[in-house]
C-alpha cells in the first residue's frame, strides 16, 4: 500500500496537482481518502495506472522501490514513501521505526526527536488525544506560557 | 519546657525510646518522625502542661528520658488514636505513651484509675465501682419492672440475666446501675424491637477495664479473662462490649 | 503537539492499546488493538454537532469531575487529532440500542457505529515507553474531606479552574457557591511521603513548586483584591534551577509559608469553605477558615502502567515506577525497550522532556544503521509568485481563549482591522495555533487569494515558525507571515486597563499590518554540514555526550582541561541508588579512550569559535600545541566543583570538613571513621544565601547516604544533620527515611539562627536550638561535614567565545527552561551536567543523552538551510566600516573589490554568522546595510502607522 500525498506526487511526477486530484476523483487512479488530505493506493493498482500514462520505470521505481541503503537524509533526494506499517521481517538489520508508547509531552517530546533525526515513529496513544496531563495544566512555571 | 540547655551526642546510651522500640512490630516507627505535626493539630490533649504528641516524641527522640518518664501528659492521653491515624510515618504514639505509663511505678499511678483497678479486681463483677452482684440483679429487674409498668408498647420487655445460650451477651459500664439506671433502658428497648436475643451476665458485667488505663497489663489481663468465662459459662455467641 | 500530529515521519495511533509484544532489540513485533472511535477521523470535520446534539452528560475528566462532557466528544479544544470521539461506556445507543441522534445531525456523515476494533502488527526497531502518570486520588482519606466536602479539591481540579479553557473559564471560583475564594489554603505531600495512608513513601518532586505557581498565578487573577495564600508544608522542596528565587519571590509577595500540617479538614459555616485546625512550630494550637482548600495531591504511576509492565516483559520497582539504573536511566529491565519520563520517576516537565530526548538517542542508538531508511520528507506545494501584486493581507486576530481575549476586545480589534489598507480578509479565532486553525489558515489564503498575513496574537517565539510553516503548505512563501504580540506586550501587562489595551493593540495591528503591506518573499541559504561534533568537558556528562555521538556514527572530539577524564565522579563511592561509581566510571573512561570515532584531548583548552550551526572552527591549544578542529555542533559539558566554606571553623579545625572531604574519607579509611563517636553534618553551607540565592540540589541526599553509611559503619554513632528544608526528592525520599530509622537525628535551623561552632581540645560544639521544643542544643562531635554548595567551574572564557550565555549564579543558561532544556540559545551547543545546574548522576546522564539527540538532529543532514532574516549590503555602501566594530557576531567583513576600474571598499556579511540582531542597520548613516525582513522602509512604515491617531 503506498501513502500518497498530493503536493509530493504531483512533484515526482511532475505534473500540476490538480492534475493528481483530477485522476483520483474521476477513478482513473483508485484511491482511498485517509487522514489528512492522503490516500492509499494499492501498488498493483499505482503500476497498473504507471503504465497507462507511460510512466518511466525509474519514477515509479521511486515511488514504490523497495528499502534505500542505510545513509542519513539527504535533502535532495526523496526517500521512498514506503508504508510504516510493514510486516514482521526477519533480516540481520534493525528496523528503523520505533514505537513510542504514551502521547504525553515525553512521548512526544521523544517522538518530534526520533522523527527529525531519520527514525519513523508509531505513536501509541490510549486515549483519543495526545497531551497527557500537561494539557490539563494552566501556566507553566516559570515563564507562565500556556501549557498547551 | 526548660530553657537549659541540652547536651547530645555524649556517649551512646540505651534510651527508653529504644527500649519500646525493641517492643513494637517495626519499632513502631518511632524513628521516623518528619515533625509535621498533623498529630498535634488532633489531638484532644494538645497543649495540656504544653505537651503534644509532636513535643514528647522530640523528647523521646532527643534523650529526654527523665522529663518524659516523669510527665503527666502520659496519663492525659485518651488513647483515641487520632494522631497514628494520620501519621504519614505511622508512628505509634499510643504505644509510646503507654509504655510510659507502665513505666511508672504502679503506687504512683494517678489515684482514681488505680483504685477503680484495685476495685475491678475485688470480685468476678469486675465493677470498678464496687458494685456486686446482688445490688446488679437487683437494679435491673427493678428499672425492667418499671418499664414494663409505665411505658405503653413495652409491656413485654425484657432484661434478660443469666440467660443460657443467649446470642448475645451484653455488658455494662458500671455507672449506669449504680447512679443513673434509667440510661440503660434505651438500649434495652433497642434490643426488644430488633428481637434479639440478648442477655446481661451477673458475673463479668461491668463493661469498663481500669487496669487498661493504668496499664496494668498483667490485671487487665485478669479482668478480661474473667469476663470472657463469663460469657463463655453462659454458652453465648457474641459479646457485645460497649465500652 | 500539532508538530507531532502533522509530521509525516509520525503517525499517530489513539484510543489504541499494546496487547502483544515480542522480539529482540532492533526487531520486535508488536500487537496493538485500536479501539473503535466511532466517527470516521477522514470525515470528522470537528464541527461539533455530535456533542451538541448528544443527549448523555458524564463527568468531564479532562475537568477533573468539575463539569460534564457528552457521550460524544473531544478531550479539548486543541485536541491533536482534532476529530470527535464517541466514548462506548457512555453512549446510549452502544450501550442500549438508543438514540443515534449524532448519526442525524452529523454534516459529513462521519459517525460509524458498525466501526469495530482493529488489531494491528508493527515491526519496530525500538520501543519507549512514556506512559505517564496519574494524580493520586484522595477520595478514600475521609480526614480531608476530598469528594465529601464541595470545597476541598485537588491540585489538578485547581489547574482546571485557574485555566481559560476549564469550567469556569479561567475565573476561579470555588465549588460550592461558585464565589470567588478570598482565602486559600494549600496542603503539601498529599498522597506523598507516606507510608500509613497510602504506600507512596517517595517525593513527588513537583507538587512544592506547582503550588507556588499556582499561588503567584491566583494572586495575578484575583482582579483588584488580594487573595491571602497559605500552604501547609513539612519541607519546602524548591531544589531546581532558579526555584529557589521563586521561592523567595512567593514570601516576599506575602503568601504563608506554615511548616506544620493540619489533622482534618472540617466543612465550613453553612457548608462553604473549610475549617482547620493546626499547630505551629512552637506547638501553639489555631484554628482558622478558608474559603478553599487544595490538596497538592502527587504523582502516582499512570493507571494501567502494571499492565504495560508485564506486556512489555519489563520490571518495576518497589513503587510501581519503571526499574532502571541510575547510571543508565532510561535503560529498562529488557534490552531495546527505554523508559522515560514521570514513569520512569516523578518528575516535572523540563526534566522529562530531558529525559525523553535521552530516551530517543538511546532507541537511536541500535538503530543508526538505518537511519532514514523508513522515513519521508516533508514536500510542500510550489511558491506562489506574489511579485508584482498589490498586497492582499489576511489579519487573524486570537483570543487565546481568555488569556488574551479576557482584556483586550478582539471583536473590536478585528473590526478595526477590517479598514486598515490592504487588509483583505479579517477572521478572530479562538486558539489560532490549533491544527483547525492552520487548516483554516491556508484555506482562507486559497479561497481570497491572499498574499500577506498578519497574526495578532502571542509572541513570534512560541509559534512563528508553525505559522511560517503553515504559509508554506498554503503555496506562499513563509516570511511574508507578521506577528503583532497583543499577548505578552499587551494582554500579559496591562490587565488592569482593557481598554488602553485594546486602543494599543489596534495600534499593534495597524503597525503589524504596515509592515507586512512591505514584506517580500524571502529565502533560506543552504549550507553545507559538517557532520562531526565536539564535546567540552570530560567529566561523566561530557564523556556520556562523547559516547552517544559516536555511537551514532559520528566522529567526536572531547576536550578536557585536566590532565584525566573524569571530573567529579573520581570523589563518588554510589548513586542515590546504591550502585558503585568506580567500576562503572572506569569502564566508561576505557570505553571513551577506545571509541574509535572520538578523539580524546586533555590538558587542552579551546582558544577560538568562529561559525555557526552545522559548521564551526576551533583552535584548541593541548600542551602548549594549536590544533584546528571543524565541527557541526557542539556540546558544553564543562561541570561544577565543591565550594570552599568560609565558616563553621572551616580551614581552622581539620576535625572540619566538606562531604568530598568525608566521602574521601569513607572509601579509603572506613575502620579510622567506625571509631568515631559523634558526627555532625549541617547542610546549605554558601547555598540559599545572599551570595548564592540557589539550592545546590545534591547535597542532602550526599549528606542522607553518608549519614546511613557512618551508622551502618557504627550503629551506636551518634549522627546529627543540622538542615533548612531536607529536599531529598523523588525516590530518595526513601534514603532520607532509612536514615531516620537507623536513628539520624535531624535538626532544622533558619538562615537568621545558624548553628554556632567552637572547637575544644578534644572536639567541637556546636551550639544550635530544636525547633519543636524551643530549647537550645549543644552537640558534642568528633567531627563536622559541611555540605558545602556546588558552584560552576570556570566558564567564562568559554562563553565569551561562543556568545552563549549564563545566568546569575555563574551556570550555562539553556535556551528554554521547559522546551528546550538542554539546547542553549546559540544554534548549534547544547549543554548538560552540573555545568548547566548541579545535578546527581542520572540526572546529568539524562542530560547527555538528550543533548545527543538533539545534535544529532543538526548532524543528521548533509545540508541545514539557515533562517532568512539576515543582514544584506546594498549599493548605497561606501565602506565607511562604521558598522564594523558593532556586529556582536564578527559577521562583517571590509572587504577591496574593483568596481568599474576603480577600488572599492564595501562591507560583506557573512549570512552564516549573522544573527539578524540589526545592529549593523541601526548604526549606518547611510542606507548601506538592511535586514531581510526588517527594512528600513518597513520600519518607518511601522513607526508611522504607530504615530498615526487611532482610527
Amino acid at each position: 500500500m503506498i501513502d500518497v500525498r498530493i503536493g509530493q506526487l504531483a512533484q515526482q511526477l511532475g505534473v500540476h496537482r490538480n492534475t493528481i486530484t483530477n485522476w483520483i476523483k474521476s477513478g482513473k487512479l483508485k484511491a482511498t481518502a485517509t487522514v489528512g488530505k492522503r490516500y492509499l493506493v494499492e501498488e498493483s493498482e499505482f503500476r497498473r495506472f504507471s503504465q497507462t500514462l507511460r510512466i518511466p520505470e525509474r519514477m515509479v521505481a521511486a515511488i514504490v522501490a523497495p528499502d534505500l541503503p542505510a545513509h542519513p537524509i539527504d535533502n535532495a533526494i526523496l526517500t521512498q514513501p514506503k508504508s510504516i506499517q510493514s510486516e514482521v521481517r526477519m533480516s540481520d538489520k534493525p528496523i528503523g521505526s520505533v514505537m513510542v508508547v504514551g502521547g504525553g509531552i515525553a512521548g512526544i517530546q521523544a517522538s518530534l526527536d526520533l522523527a527529525n533525526s531519520g527514525y519513523a515513529v508509531h505513536l501509541v496513544e490510549r486515549s483519543a488525544g495526545i497531551g497527557g496531563v500537561m494539557a490539563q495544566l494552566d501556566k507553566t512555571y516559570p515563564t507562565n506560557d500556556c501549557a498547551m | 519546657m526548660t530553657t537549659q540547655t541540652l547536651p547530645l551526642g555524649g556517649a551512646p546510651k540505651s534510651l527508653f525510646k529504644d527500649k519500646v522500640m525493641d517492643l513494637l512490630p517495626d519499632g513502631g516507627n518511632l524513628n521516623a518522625c518528619l515533625t509535621c505535626g498533623a498529630c498535634a493539630a488532633g489531638c484532644p490533649a494538645t497543649g495540656l502542661e504544653g505537651m503534644d504528641p509532636r513535643k514528647l516524641l522530640r523528647m523521646a527522640s532527643l534523650g529526654m528520658d527523665e522529663e518524659i518518664l516523669r510527665t503527666q501528659w502520659a496519663w492525659y492521653c485518651t488513647m483515641c488514636q487520632r494522631c497514628i491515624y494520620v501519621c504519614p510515618m505511622k508512628i505509634d504514639i499510643p504505644q509510646l505513651v503507654f509504655n510510659l505509663r507502665k513505666s511508672w511505678p504502679r503506687d504512683r499511678r494517678p489515684k482514681g484509675i488505680r483504685e477503680s483497678c484495685d476495685m475491678a479486681l475485688r470480685s468476678d463483677t469486675c465493677s470498678a465501682m464496687g458494685a456486686n452482684e446482688e445490688d446488679w440483679r437487683y437494679v435491673v429487674e427493678d428499672v425492667a419492672e418499671e418499664v414494663r409498668q409505665s411505658q405503653p408498647g413495652f409491656e413485654h420487655l425484657l432484661a434478660p440475666m443469666d440467660k443460657k445460650g443467649a446470642t448475645y451477651f451484653l455488658n455494662q459500664n458500671s455507672r449506669e446501675p449504680v447512679t443513673e439506671p434509667d440510661e440503660m433502658v434505651p438500649l434495652w428497648k433497642v434490643l426488644h424491637l430488633g428481637g434479639v436475643d440478648w442477655t446481661y451476665g451477673s458475673k463479668g458485667w461491668a463493661a469498663e477495664n481500669y487496669c487498661m488505663f493504668i496499664a496494668d497489663d498483667e490485671n487487665w489481663e485478669k479482668v478480661v479473662r474473667t469476663k470472657a468465662k463469663a460469657v463463655d459459662d453462659l454458652g453465648c455467641k457474641y459479646w457485645l462490649n460497649t465500652e | 503537539m500539532v508538530e507531532c500530529g502533522r509530521h509525516l515521519n509520525i503517525q499517530l495511533h489513539t484510543l489504541s492499546e499494546v496487547i502483544g509484544f515480542n522480539g529482540e532489540a532492533g526487531n520486535f513485533n508488536v500487537t496493538v488493538k485500536k479501539h473503535p472511535r466511532y466517527i470516521r477521523p477522514e470525515k470528522c470535520i470537528a464541527c461539533g454537532a455530535c456533542a451538541e446534539k448528544c443527549p448523555k452528560k458524564v463527568p468531564d475528566e479532562y475537568n477533573m469531575g468539575l463539569s460534564k462532557r457528552k457521550a460524544a466528544y473531544i478531550k479539548y479544544a486543541q485536541s491533536v487529532p482534532l476529530k470527535y470521539a464517541i466514548d462506548p461506556e457512555a453512549c446510549i445507543y452502544l450501550t442500549r440500542g438508543k438514540c443515534r441522534a449524532c448519526e442525524k445531525f452529523c454534516p459529513t456523515g462521519a459517525i460509524d457505529f458498525e466501526e469495530k476494533e482493529e488489531i494491528v502488527q508493527m515491526a519496530v526497531g525500538s520501543v519507549i515507553l512514556a506512559p505517564g502518570y496519574t494524580p493520586f486520588d484522595p477520595t478514600g482519606w475521609d480526614f480531608y474531606g476530598y469528594g465529601r466536602i464541595s470545597d476541598v479539591v485537588t491540585s489538578i481540579q485547581y489547574e482546571r479552574l485557574l485555566s481559560a479553557g476549564g469550567p469556569y473559564m479561567g475565573h476561579v471560583v470555588r465549588p460550592s457557591d461558585e464565589k470567588e475564594p478570598r482565602k486559600v489554603a494549600w496542603i503539601q505531600c498529599v498522597g506523598s511521603r507516606n507510608t500509613n495512608r497510602c504506600s507512596n513513601g517517595y517525593c513527588s518532586s513537583v507538587c512544592c513548586m506547582y503550588a507556588i505557581k499556582q499561588m503567584l498565578i491566583t494572586a495575578e487573577h484575583a482582579k483588584g483584591q488580594p487573595v491571602e495564600q497559605t500552604v501547609f508544608y513539612m519541607d519546602m522542596r524548591s531544589p531546581g534551577k532558579e526555584f529557589e528565587r521563586y521561592y523567595e519571590s512567593a514570601k516576599a509577595r506575602g503568601i504563608r509559608f506554615l511548616r506544620s500540617r493540619p489533622h482534618t479538614i472540617e466543612p465550613g459555616e453553612g457548608g462553604n469553605g473549610v475549617r482547620m485546625r493546626y499547630v505551629t512550630e512552637a506547638g501553639e494550637l489555631k484554628e482558622e477558615e478558608f474559603d478553599l482548600a487544595v490538596l497538592s495531591v502527587g504523582l502516582e504511576p499512570a493507571k494501567g502502567s502494571r499492565q504495560l509492565a508485564e506486556t512489555f516483559g519489563i520490571q518495576l520497582d518497589n513503587f510501581g515506577f519503571a526499574q532502571s539504573s541510575n547510571l543508565s536511566p532510561v535503560h529498562s529491565t529488557r534490552p531495546g525497550v527505554f523508559v522515560t519520563g514521570a514513569f520512569q520517576a516523578p518528575k516535572a516537565i523540563p526534566r522529562s522532556v530531558t529525559q525523553a530526548s535521552a530516551a530517543a538517542a538511546a532507541a537511536a542508538e541500535a538503530l543508526h544503521v538505518v537511519r532514514g531508511t523508513l522515513t519521508r520528507e516533508k514536500s510542500y506545494p510550489a511558491e506562489r509568485d506574489v511579485s508584482g501584486q498589490a498586497p492582499r493581507i489576511g489579519v487573524f486576530v486570537c483570543s487565546c481563549g481568555i488569556n488574551i481575549a479576557g482584556v483586550v476586545d478582539v471583536k473590536s480589534v478585528a473590526e478595526y482591522a477590517r479598514a486598515l489598507p490592504n487588509v483583505a480578509l479579517v477572521e478572530n479565532n479562538l486558539f489560532t495555533c490549533s491544527a483547525d486553525t492552520q487548516d483554516m489558515i491556508a484555506a482562507r489564503v486559497r479561497e481570497h487569494n491572499l498574499n500577506r498575513i498578519v497574526i495578532a496574537a502571542c509572541t513570534p517565539r512560541t509559534h512563528e515558525p508553525l505559522f511560517q510553516d503553515t504559509l508554506k503548505e498554503a503555496g506562499l512563501n513563509g516570511y511574508l507571515v507578521e506577528m503583532a504580540n497583543i499577548r505578552n506586550q499587551n494582554s500579559w501587562v496591562h490587565q488592569r486597563e482593557p481598554e488602553k489595551a485594546t486602543a494599543k493593540a489596534k495600534d499593534q495591528v495597524r503597525m503589524a499590518v504596515a509592515k507586512a503591506a512591505l514584506a517580500d518573499p524571502l529565502h533560506k541559504l543552504t549550507i553545507q554540514v559538517v557532520q562531526k561534533a565536539l564535546v567540552i568537558g570530560g567529566g561523566i556528562s561530557g564523556m556520556t555526550a562523547a559516547l552517544g555521538m559516536a555511537e551514532q556514527g559520528y566522529p567526536t572530539v572531547l576536550l578536557e582541561k585536566a590532565d584525566r577524564l573524569g571530573g567529579n565522579a573520581w570523589n563518588l563511592t554510589s548513586t542515590a541508588k546504591g550502585e558503585a561509581v568506580r567500576p562503572w566510571l572506569e569502564g566508561l573512561i576505557e570505553k571513551v579512550n577506545q571509541h574509535e570515532h572520538i578523539k580524546v584531548l586533555t590538558s587542552a583548552t579551546l582558544k577560538t569559535a568562529v561559525g555557526s550551526v552545522g559548521s564551526f572552527v576551533s583552535e584548541v591549544e593541548v600542551d602548549g600545541q594549536l590544533q584546528s578542529i571543524t565541527y557541526g555542533a557542539a556540546i558544553l559539558a564543562t561541570g561544577a566543583r565543591e565550594s570552599r566554606p568560609d565558616e563553621y571553623l572551616y580551614g581552622q579545625d581539620p576535625r572540619v570538613m566538606t562531604q568530598l572531604q568525608m566521602a574521601t574519607r569513607l572509601m579509603e579509611r572506613p575502620a579510622e571513621i567506625a571509631k568515631l563517636g559523634s558526627v555532625a553534618f549541617i547542610q546549605c553551607v554558601g547555598s540559599r544565601n545572599e551570595q548564592r540565592p540557589y539550592c545546590s540540589r545534591i547535597c542532602c541526599t550526599h549528606t542522607v547516604k553518608s549519614a546511613i553509611r557512618l551508622k551502618e559503619l557504627n550503629p551506636r554513632m551518634n549522627v546529627y544533620v543540622l538542615f533548612r528544608d531536607l529536599r531529598t526528592y523523588g525516590k530518595r525520599e526513601e534514603l532520607y527515611k532509612k536514615a531516620r530509622d537507623l536513628g539520624v537525628l535531624f535538626i532544622r535551623y533558619t538562615l537568621d539562627s545558624k548553628p554556632r561552632v567552637t572547637s575544644n581540645g578534644r572536639g567541637l560544639t556546636i551550639a544550635c536550638s530544636d525547633p519543636i521544643l524551643q530549647m537550645p542544643l549543644e552537640l558534642s562531635v568528633d567531627h563536622l561535614v559541611l555540605a558545602a554548595a556546588v558552584e560552576p567551574n570556570p566558564n567564562h572564557d568559554l562563553v565569551a567565545l561562543y556568545k552563549c550565555g549564563f545566568n546569575a549564579d555563574g551556570f550555562l543558561t539553556e535556551a528554554h527552561p521547559k522546551l528546550r532544556p538542554v539546547d542553549m540559545s546559540v544554534d548549534g551547543l547544547f549543554l548538560c551536567g552540573m555545568g548547566n545546574y548541579p545535578q546527581p548522576i542520572e540526572e546529568s546522564l539524562a542530560q547527555a543523552q538528550a543533548t545527543v539527540s538533539r545534535a544529532c538532529v543538526v548532524l543528521a543532514r548533509k545540508e541545514m538551510q539557515l533562517d532568512a532574516i539576515k543582514s544584506a549590503v546594498t549599493e548605497k555602501c561606501d565602506g565607511c566600516a562604521l558598522c564594523l566594530d558593532v556586529c556582536p557576531y564578527r559577521a562583517l567583513k571590509l572587504m577591496e573589490e574593483n568596481g568599474n576600474g576603480r577600488p572599492r571598499r564595501m562591507i560583506a556579511s557573512d549570512p552564516a554568522l549573522c544573527k539578524g540582531c540589526g545592529l549593523c542597520a541601526a548604526t549606518c548613516p547611510k542606507g548601506g546595510i538592511y535586514v531581510h525582513g526588517f527594512t528600513l522602509e518597513q520600519l518607518k512604515a511601522q513607526v508611522v502607522a504607530a504615530l498615526a491617531a487611532n482610527g
